[in-house]
């Protein structure tokens, strides 16, 4: 795992805790190659979160836990890079965007 | 003929090394095999062959009218795949997603693909759409 993948993932659910999953989580992909301690939190300021919240939430230990918990699950359902897709439960192995459909529909047409 | 005393020396180091030579053959040939039974246990169904996933966590035991898809980390069947037709043999594919199947009697040859499905828990980490939608699509990034 690249070194500053944890501690993105920490910030990305700390700014979940203010509703703000999403756009951070677009900007730390989008600077996937900038990411240091400083950057995230600059990030995170640009998401405009609040950041003595944020702080907060970044040291909060339940946080913390839910990454060590997913690295787990990760190596529990063998991912070996990522990203890493699952449907299901069923790892995808074609990732484009009309194999994923087609598993979509396939798994919906199960239901049926 | 007197022998010298340099002749003898000379015939002592060839035994010694004709004894080091053998004793080395005898340790390659009877080397020492440690074993520890892991698993014993009874099946549902006679087991006709047997293939192993890469990383020795599942086997696919093949029998009369199933495959058994054993967890040798549960200890336990997980699952079952029903067979049409008569089996001898069984291997799988080195990407684990395909059972190759032969019988020897009609001749066959069976290919089955399949899917390892992980009960991955939702809900912990952040969800877009409905807790109980029908499908689900579970994503792991790394954000680097």
């Amino acid at each position: 795992m690249h070194k500053f993948a944890e501690k993105a993932s920490i910030a990305a659910l700390a700014a979940a805790k203010q509703n703000k999953y999403q756009e951070i989580t677009k900007i730390l992909l989008k600077n996937y190659k900038n990411l240091n301690d400083k950057t995230i939190t600059e990030y995170a300021e640009e998401t405009g979160l609040d950041m003595e919240k944020f702080d907060k939430s970044c040291n909060d230990l339940s946080i913390k836990k839910i990454v060590r918990q997913d690295m787990d699950l990760g190596r529990k359902v063998k991912v070996r890079g990522v990203p890493a897709i699952f449907i299901n439960g069923m790892t995808v192995k074609k990732r484009s965007l009309k194999d994923l459909s087609q598993m979509v529909e396939s798994e919906l047409k199960k239901t049926k | 003929m007197k022998k010298s005393l340099s002749h003898y020396f000379l015939l002592s180091i060839t035994i010694t090394f004709f004894l080091f030579l053998l004793l080395g053959i005898n340790e390659s040939v009877f080397a020492k095999v440690e074993s520890k039974v892991l698993i014993n246990v009874t099946l549902d169904e006679a087991p006709e062959d047997i293939t192993v996933s890469s990383d020795g966590a599942t086997a696919y035991i093949l029998c009369a009218k199933n495959i058994l898809i054993y967890s040798t980390q549960e200890n336990k069947v997980i699952d079952t795949i029903p067979l049409t037709g008569k089996f001898s043999q069984i291997a799988l594919s080195p990407d684990g997603g395909k059972l190759f199947l032969t019988g020897a009697k009609k001749k066959q040859l069976s290919i089955i693909q399949i899917s390892q499905v992980y009960d991955i828990e939702i809900g912990r980490s952040p969800v877009i759409g409905k807790a109980d939608a029908p499908v689900s699509v579970f994503a792991f990034l790394d954000y680097q």
